[in-house]
């Protein structure tokens, strides 16, 4: 069985040589399922999407509460550079994808691509649940975790 | 909710710091990065109004090391403590693995406290959760002020679930790596999802 973070990357990574983008795929959570420039601001480029788009949400709550979130798009963006968000729905859970992009000589194009990308997330939703196996995950991860090993995580941390 | 990648053996947990207004949430996000090496932590944001108080939240990454066997990321957040922005509190709970609650200590404040926990109980009632059910630590922050209520008072006035609490000074750091290690050890061990 594949993780979802695998499936995800796989229907991406083969998009990135046309779309001219960091592209990324956040839980509402604000925790990273997937991004394509993999560097120091990928777990803030991830709180900060997760934060505005349920802000977003929260004000068009306000304003339309039978409107279907799903299909709602934001953008903040000039005429070349920008950061463009949609949100989709796998395996039940809603998770926000966008792009972010610079010196983009046609950005209607690529918000066209990125909304393609929409598509394809979300048909991969039937196949996922046919693979999925938890049976072996029930209960907790640790049952018991000593003091040391506490310890030993915040070592590491520098402290 | 926390997310466990089992291919990568990759776990991620999100800790928010809760409270009322001016109380120490963002000085105890502010020393933890101050005191992590810069191999284990990401970028702080602080998303703040012009007179430096939180706006909407802090958030700091912090990428700690293995436990057996599995990465662990826990990501911290602190929500604005002013009482106007109850809408943004509310939205940062959402997915929530583990709370500190970081009190102050001053008499003045106990009003604001009190008032503070009970937002929480209804916020996170809102967002479907059990306030008895989430891992939560106390923290009672600036207790090297003059005018401060014995730890006895804030136990019973605040913490009727027994929950673990720590004596804290946030700006020198006294109980602020304590506070985070009892949540962290809390939010692990209530991880669902056993070994394969």
């Amino acid at each position: 069985m594949k993780s979802v973070n695998g499936i995800i990357k796989n229907i991406i990574d083969p998009k990135l040589k046309s779309i001219n983008a960091r592209l990324f795929v956040t839980r509402n959570d604000g925790i990273t399922i997937y991004d394509s420039t993999e560097d120091e601001t990928t777990s803030s480029v991830s709180a900060l999407v997760s934060g505005v788009w349920q802000a977003s949400e929260a004000l068009m709550g306000l304003v339309g509460k039978n409107n279907n979130l799903f299909d709602y798009r934001l953008g903040f963006d000039t005429s070349s550079e920008g950061i463009y968000l949609f949100s989709f729905e796998f395996d039940g859970k809603s998770y926000c994808c966008g792009a972010i992009y610079k010196d983009c000589l046609n950005p209607g194009l690529l918000k066209r691509q990125v909304m393609m990308l929409k598509s394809d997330l979300e048909t991969i939703d039937v196949p996922f649940k046919k693979n999925k196996d938890t049976s072996k995950r029930d209960g907790f991860l640790f049952t018991d975790i000593t003091d040391e090993e506490m310890d030993n995580l915040f070592t590491l941390g520098g402290k | 909710m926390s997310f466990v990648n089992y291919h990568t053996k990759e776990i991620n947990c999100k800790i928010v710091y809760y409270g009322p207004g001016l109380g120490g949430k963002t000085t105890n996000i502010q020393y933890i990065y101050q005191k992590t090496s810069s191999n284990n932590k990401g970028q702080m944001i602080t998303l703040n109004t012009e007179n430096e108080r939180t706006l909407f939240f802090d958030f700091l990454p912090l990428d700690l090391g293995e436990i057996r066997g599995f990465k662990t990321r826990f990501h911290l957040y602190t929500v604005p403590g002013q009482v106007f922005y109850e809408a943004s509190r509310k939205l940062i709970l959402r997915g929530v693995d583990g709370l500190v609650f970081v009190a102050d200590s001053q008499v003045e404040r106990m009003e604001a406290n009190l008032e503070s926990l009970n937002g929480l109980q209804k916020n996170l009632l809102d967002q479907g959760y059990d306030i008895s059910k989430v891992p939560m630590v106390m923290q009672w922050n600036k207790r090297d002020l003059p005018n401060i209520v014995p730890v006895e008072d804030l136990q019973y006035q605040l913490n009727k679930l027994k929950l673990p609490a720590f004596e804290a000074v946030a700006t020198n750091g006294t109980g602020v790596f304590e506070t985070l290690k009892m949540i962290s050890k809390s939010v692990l061990l209530n991880i669902k999802g056993g070994l394969e």
